[in-house]
């Protein structure tokens, strides 16, 4: 196995997610005396992510995987359970035990890059000053030149160069937006970076760049990555590692050829059997595992189970206990199934 | 006789400032009854320029030429009134987005019944009958009582089979569907896939679906035609152009796909380099000259006409370098 060096089992935990639920309060009816209901975004999740690899997260919309992605920023409302960075302290909830202090730092080595590449740049900044701004708002007293040099420096290794330094971001394609996005998130030498779905509005030839220039950029400054996405096919390319949510729930979670090669959840399954594969002669030839219905709606999630509505193997025990995740496997990849083995194992695709 | 033939059709957009801008330039192709044509391309590439052109429904500043006959009449030259006994009737259409493409003031059986009730002069309570069992084939559940929901009620994947079933409600013979799973999820976009291949082979109808997937147009489509900057790049079935493409953007997009059979993830993708042009920047070459990688002189001099490739007899491509070029590339 040729896998990325930094990416072993043995790498630090950089950070570390601990059954950690995201609620949202919803209004129940149209009146103020409705009262509120709890809508479960986040429930319950936890992993981990180790330097210099890349995690995968994926899940149809609703799933909560943005949700998740933002509340280890500190984006999303964190009801319980803790995030840990370096494995020595509790960055969130940071209202309760944590100092002011200790979120600055996560800020600082926790970078994000969003889905819409043009959305997330203010349209009233040059290019220089959006990529400028993470080196100023973090304090880090730098002389004028430095600053410039830096992200001179940045926006070459994206991709870019001077001429691009006074553009506002609306004389851009998308892909050189993401472009922009990069480098202002990697300008402050984070140590993680989230990825919010970074390729999914691109065009397929940008796309491919874009994925390259994360993979390039992961490797030379052993970056981690938590990568956002519902493409599976792009998730394979560029993780290590790879979870799979649904309703808020983690369903499976383990090394990305595990996942991808054998993936034991029936949710995996049908997830990979959807994809269509760009190859008439295999994709016509395939028999989908087509699933039933649509994703419940959060604010009332089956019992039990949350995927035993639409899952082809439920049985009624499914009905009555929430799985918990049991580890499987030489790469000890955790499952929360509780019909792993019984269900009649089919690989979703023709893989030799 | 074809279903319908498209010859030489150009989309021209005049702007207040500057040149005109030629979204869509010489598109040429034909479906027969029954067969599935897929128009493939980047965004920005006129593959729903095309068709709108063809439905009329261009923007106000938008001017079409060339010809495109349905059973032998022009579609372009029509009046409005006899483009709207077509348009909605005999050729259906779906749009990309299920929810602004309903009217959310109505219920579904008001937009249902409507289109029944104008083109067939369906009295309300068959033109009802007819839009629950059309409902009942596209699979929505409880039909009967959902008919009377409003369209926020519905969920993505539910909305795109109302849009189709609104679609199919006048049987046409042929369906146009933009771009109809890309605000879906993959589970769901399966399933309409899967419903969409069922209508062609249970009923017949000629389905063309635009879309920047290669992964749905494998599963579904017959023919493909590619298209890059307005253009028509390569045209072939879509057994062809997946085992052989013969254009180099065609073999750019395909390998520039991460795949899920890929063994080696370690392997950079492919890539095109650059960005697709504007409209308005197309020079008088090649279109793609500027990103592709067996560009020659004569590919920034002149535009390569759309021809046979030697060799592949059912492929048309644009391209001045020899095919075995291309498929060589291909694999190494």
């Amino acid at each position: 196995m040729n896998a990325t060096p930094l990416a072993n089992q043995n790498a630090a935990t950089l950070l570390s997610v601990e059954n950690l639920k995201v609620q949202f309060g919803v209004p129940r009816g149209g009146f103020p005396w409705s009262g509120k209901t709890t809508l479960r975004a986040v429930d319950g999740v936890s992993f981990d992510v180790r330097r210099g690899e890349t995690v995968g997260l994926v899940g149809e919309s609703g799933c909560g995987k943005s949700t998740l992605a933002r509340a280890i920023v500190g984006l999303a409302p964190v009801a319980s359970g803790s995030v840990r960075w370096l494995g020595d302290e509790t960055v969130l909830p940071a209202s309760t035990s944590s100092t002011t202090r200790d979120t600055s730092r996560l800020r600082r080595d926790v970078q994000m890059i969003f889905q819409d590449p043009l959305a997330s740049l203010d349209p009233r900044m040059t290019i220089e000053q959006i990529v400028a701004e993470p080196l100023l708002t973090h304090g880090q007293n730098l002389a004028r030149t430095d600053v410039q040099r830096r992200v001179l420096t940045m926006l070459e290794r994206v991709g870019l160069n001077a001429q691009h330094l006074r553009r506002y971001p609306h004389e851009f394609s998308g892909g050189q937006c993401q472009r922009v996005g990069i480098a202002r998130a990697l300008i402050g030498e984070p140590q993680l970076v989230i990825c919010d779905e970074p390729v999914s509005a691109l065009d397929v030839s940008i796309q491919a760049q874009i994925v390259n220039l994360l993979r390039d950029l992961q490797r030379e400054l052993s970056l981690s990555l938590l990568f956002v996405a519902h493409d599976l096919a792009v998730v394979k390319a560029i993780s290590h590692r790879v979870l799979v949510m649904y309703l808020g729930r983690v369903m499976e979670f383990g090394d990305k050829r595990d996942v991808y090669r054998t993936p034991r959840h029936p949710y995996t399954r049908a997830l990979l059997s959807a994809v269509p594969v760009p190859d008439p002669a295999v994709e016509r030839a395939r028999r989908h595992l087509l699933l039933r219905g649509e994703i419940a709606s959060p604010l009332n999630p089956p019992s039990g189970c949350a995927f035993r509505t639409r899952c082809p193997d439920a049985i009624d025990a499914c009905a009555t206990q929430i799985p918990q995740p049991v580890t499987h496997g030489a790469n000890a990849t955790r499952v929360a199934c509780i019909r792993v083995g019984h269900a009649p194992e089919e690989a979703p695709l023709a893989n030799s | 006789m074809p279903l319908l033939e498209v010859k030489d059709l150009g989309v021209r957009f005049t702007r207040r400032e500057g040149a005109p801008v030629d979204a869509v330039q010489g598109v040429s192709f034909s479906l027969e009854a029954g067969r599935t044509l897929g128009i493939v391309g980047e965004s920005g590439s006129g593959k729903s320029q095309t068709v709108m052109a063809l439905l009329g429904l261009l923007a106000g500043n938008g001017r079409v030429s060339g010809t495109a006959s349905y059973r032998g009449k022009n579609l372009l030259t029509m009046t409005e009134a006899e483009l709207n006994r077509i348009r909605g009737d005999r050729i259906g259409m779906i749009f990309q987005d299920p929810m602004t493409s309903l009217n959310p003031f109505l219920t579904i059986e008001r937009q249902m019944t409507e289109t029944l009730q104008l083109h067939r002069k369906m009295p309300r309570r068959e033109a009802r009958r007819r839009a629950i069992e059309t409902l009942e084939s596209v699979r929505i559940p409880d039909a009967a009582r959902r008919i009377g929901m409003y369209p926020h009620e519905f969920s993505g994947g539910m909305r795109q089979r109302v849009m189709i079933a609104m679609a199919l409600l006048s049987e046409p013979e042929i369906l146009i569907a933009d771009e109809p799973t890309t605000a879906l999820d993959v589970t769901v976009q399966a399933q309409i896939i899967e419903l969409l291949r069922e209508l062609n082979r249970e009923r017949g109808t000629a389905i063309i679906l635009i879309t920047h997937d290669m992964g749905v147009v494998a599963g579904l489509c017959d023919d493909v035609m590619v298209m890059y900057a307005g253009q028509t790049v390569e045209q072939a079935s879509a057994a062809a152009l997946f085992a052989a493409p013969t254009h180099p953007y065609t073999l750019g997009l395909l390998n520039a796909l991460p795949r899920l059979t890929d063994e080696d993830d370690d392997r950079p993708l492919q890539t095109i380099p650059g960005n697709p042009p504007l409209p308005g920047e197309v020079g008088a070459g090649c279109a793609f000259a500027p990103r592709c990688a067996f560009c020659s002189e004569r590919c920034r001099e002149s535009r390569p006409p759309l021809a046979a490739a030697e060799g592949y007899l059912d492929a048309l491509r644009a391209c001045h370098r020899p095919v075995a070029e291309i498929i060589e590339a291909q694999h190494a």
